[in-house]
Parts: C-alpha cells; structure tokens; sequence
C-alpha cells in the first residue's frame, strides 16, 4: 500500500477521533475521553512511524471516478485496460528516458523494459482504485530503484504540465521527451473522453486530476505536436563522442553555424567497432543522415533535438 | 477486584486502560470504557467505530473476528485452577 494513502486513511480515522475527543461529555471517570486520547496517541504513533518509513520499491494507487465508475464497486474494463496500459507506457518511457543518454528510439525495446513493469497488487477498498506495485527481487535493494524514483517523477511531471503557469508549462516540455510527452497526451486523452476523474497516490507524491484538471491538461498537451523530419546534410565531421553519443558536424563556409547533438545507437556501435569506418569519416568532408525532432506548442518551436543517424564520405 | 474498588479511577488508567503496559504484558491492543458513562447513540457510535477498526485489517481488507468474554473472578479462579492443572 502506497505510504501516502495508508496516511491519507490514518488522518481520515484522526478526524473521527478527534470530533469524538471534542464531543465526549464531563464525567468524573472520564473513561471515554482516556479511551479516544489512547487512540488519538496510537493513530500519531503510526503516522510518524509511516511518515519516517521509506520503502525503496515503486507503489502507487491510481484511484478512478465520473463516468467509467458505478458506485465504489464497479468500474468499465475497456476504460481502466486503456487507463492502466497508458499509464504503464508513460512509467516505461519515463524510465528509459532516466537510464539512456539519447532520445529514445521510435520503435523496438525501450531502455531498462524489464524494469520499468507495475502489478496490480491490490484494490484501494472503499473506492474504485488499484494499488501498482513493483516486485521485490530476493536480494534486497539498499537504496530507491530507479522504477520507484520514476513513478514519483511522472506524479510530479503530470501536476507540473496540469498546475504550472505557461512558462513552465513549456520549459517543462522542452525538458521532457517527446515520447515521454506523447504517453502523457494519451494517458489524459483516455480520461477525458471516458469522462473520468482520477486520483494518483504515491509514497511520496500525490495527485489529484478532477473533470476540470483532466480537461485543462488534455486541451494543453491537445496543442503541442511532435514532429520528426530527416535531413541530409554535407559537412566536416568534427568529432563523434560514441560514451556520451555526441557529434559535432561544421557545414561548408565560414560563417556555417556548427551542428551540434546525439548520435543514434546503431552509429555509436560501427563508430567503435569499425576503425575503417572512422578513419575514413573523421575531420573529412561527409555527407550526414540527421533526424529532426521538433516539438511546437501552437505553432512555437519548444524544442529541438538532432540525431545523426548515419554517415558516408561525401561524393567527389 | 479488590484493588479496583479501592483504587478506583488510577486503577483504571494504570492497570485496565493501560495500552502500552497491556501490549508490553500482554500482546493486546486495549482500549476500555465503562458503557454506563455514554448515552445510548455514542455507545451505538463507539461500537461501529470500533467495529469498522477491529473487523478487519486496513490494508488487505482481511476478516477478522471477535471474541466475548465475561470478566467474573470466579470464573477466573475456575480458568486458574484448569490451567494450574493442565
């Protein structure tokens, strides 16, 4: 159980205690209000043993309402296979955007797949929810796996692009990858056409989305678009970095503005294992292979990336 | 029982409703009151509160059960003397 709802449900029973602590009568035993003031003293007692408490393994409770949800027992499968499974996608890309370098590849295995998977590891009683939880290995991890660090990160990121003002709104998209970005545009656009609310509960992180919030962030990521344009480009190969997938390209004249970004994997590999390769490219004329990734909010440019994605000697 | 009647209300917080001193001694979760205290709708209140709290576990929604038993010395002089010759 995520630690901030186990919270959440001891401040609910404080409450209680509290109203009856305030309530209970004079009475020269006073039996009653030693009774609530014992339980008001065990109930501080599991919140501050929870609150200083940390596990270091992902859990999180995505909690659904509106249209999808019949009373607190019922809830449509198309809906929550759809909600889930893009929630699970924006978790697996988040992940792989935290362990890889690059941009992440459009198609084929993500960085870190086999580590980015949540199970459903409970229902959340009393209301429409599902506990998300990572398996432990065997052997103990000392410190927060990055799957835990990455469910966090993704409730910070979904308040960020639903609270921020503009400004952050975009320099928070500059930020983020474009995949990255992508999942959350379908993980909103599931809620807002089902009609649904949803709640979002960590160990550390909270957050919740109501109609209006789940329609503000839909509508905003509505207007950012992601687009990829290849470009074939001549120029002086300045220099590969294959460790931290870098390359620098100077085009023809003077005045040419260097070409600076990452480098695609597969040419990262040749690069290093092909020595004929690099000694026939390196600070020679080229002709380079580059993906543009361009995302625009409302027509603005928020960000882009260049990719090189492969290299020949430029034709005599 | 004879401390109870001369000691009455410190008897009561330091023996009966002694929480910590009960899960030390006895592995029990205490919380007591004398029912003649409530008014009818707050004892009503009190049982579904401690209901809702003891019927099952927060977190799996696991089932518990209940148990009632009758304080009476003379029934435990007669469990003492069962279990002394157990």
């Amino acid at each position: 159980m995520p630690t901030l709802l186990s919270i959440e449900a001891l401040k609910a029973d404080r409450r209680y205690v509290e109203r009856q602590l305030a309530e209970v009568g004079d009475n020269p035993w006073a039996t009653a209000r030693h009774m609530w003031q014992t339980r008001l003293a065990e109930i501080d007692a599991q919140i501050a043993a929870l609150s200083a408490s940390s596990s270091n393994y992902a859990s999180v409770a995505l909690i659904f309402d509106g249209n999808p949800v019949i009373g607190s027992g019922d809830i449509r499968l198309d809906f929550t296979t759809d909600a889930l499974d893009s929630y699970q996608k924006i978790i697996s890309l988040a992940l792989a955007a935290r362990l890889s370098q690059d941009d992440l590849p459009e198609r084929g295995r993500l960085p870190g797949a086999d580590k980015s998977r949540l199970f459903i590891r409970d229902l959340v009683r009393g209301s429409m929810g599902f506990v998300l939880e990572e398996i432990a290995p065997e052997l103990h991890e000392m410190l927060p796996t990055p799957l835990k660090d990455t469910v966090e990160s993704v409730t910070q990121l979904l308040t960020t692009l639903t609270d921020a003002t503009d400004d952050v709104f975009e320099s928070t998209l500059e930020s983020t990858q474009p995949r990255v970005v992508g999942a959350v545009q379908k993980f909103a656009k599931v809620l807002h056409e089902a009609g649904a609310s949803t709640k979002i509960v960590g160990d550390q992180e909270r957050l919740t989305l109501s109609l209006a919030d789940v329609g503000r962030l839909s509508q905003r990521l509505n207007e950012v678009e992601v687009t990829e344009e290849a470009e074939t480009v001549d120029g002086i190969l300045l220099g590969i970095l294959p460790e931290s997938h870098e390359f620098e390209l100077k085009p023809p004249g003077d005045d040419a503005v260097t070409i600076k970004g990452s480098i695609s994997d597969d040419l990262a590999l040749k690069y290093t294992a092909d020595a004929a390769f690099k000694e026939r490219l390196l600070l020679q004329p080229v002709q380079a292979q580059i993906k543009v990734i361009r995302t625009t909010r409302n027509g603005k440019l928020m960000r882009e990336r260049r990719v090189l994605e492969a290299l020949e000697p430029a034709q005599a | 029982m004879t401390a109870w009647a001369s000691a009455g209300i410190s008897f009561w917080q330091t023996e009966i409703a002694d929480r910590d001193k009960n899960k030390q001694r006895f592995s029990l979760d205490t919380y007591a009151l004398l029912y003649e205290e409530l008014t009818p709708i707050r004892l009503i209140q009190g049982v579904i509160y401690w209901y809702g709290l003891f019927s099952h576990q927060r977190g799996t929604f696991a089932w518990k059960g209940f148990l009632a038993l009758m304080l009476d010395p003379a029934g435990d002089q007669a469990a003492l003397a069962s279990l002394g010759s157990a």
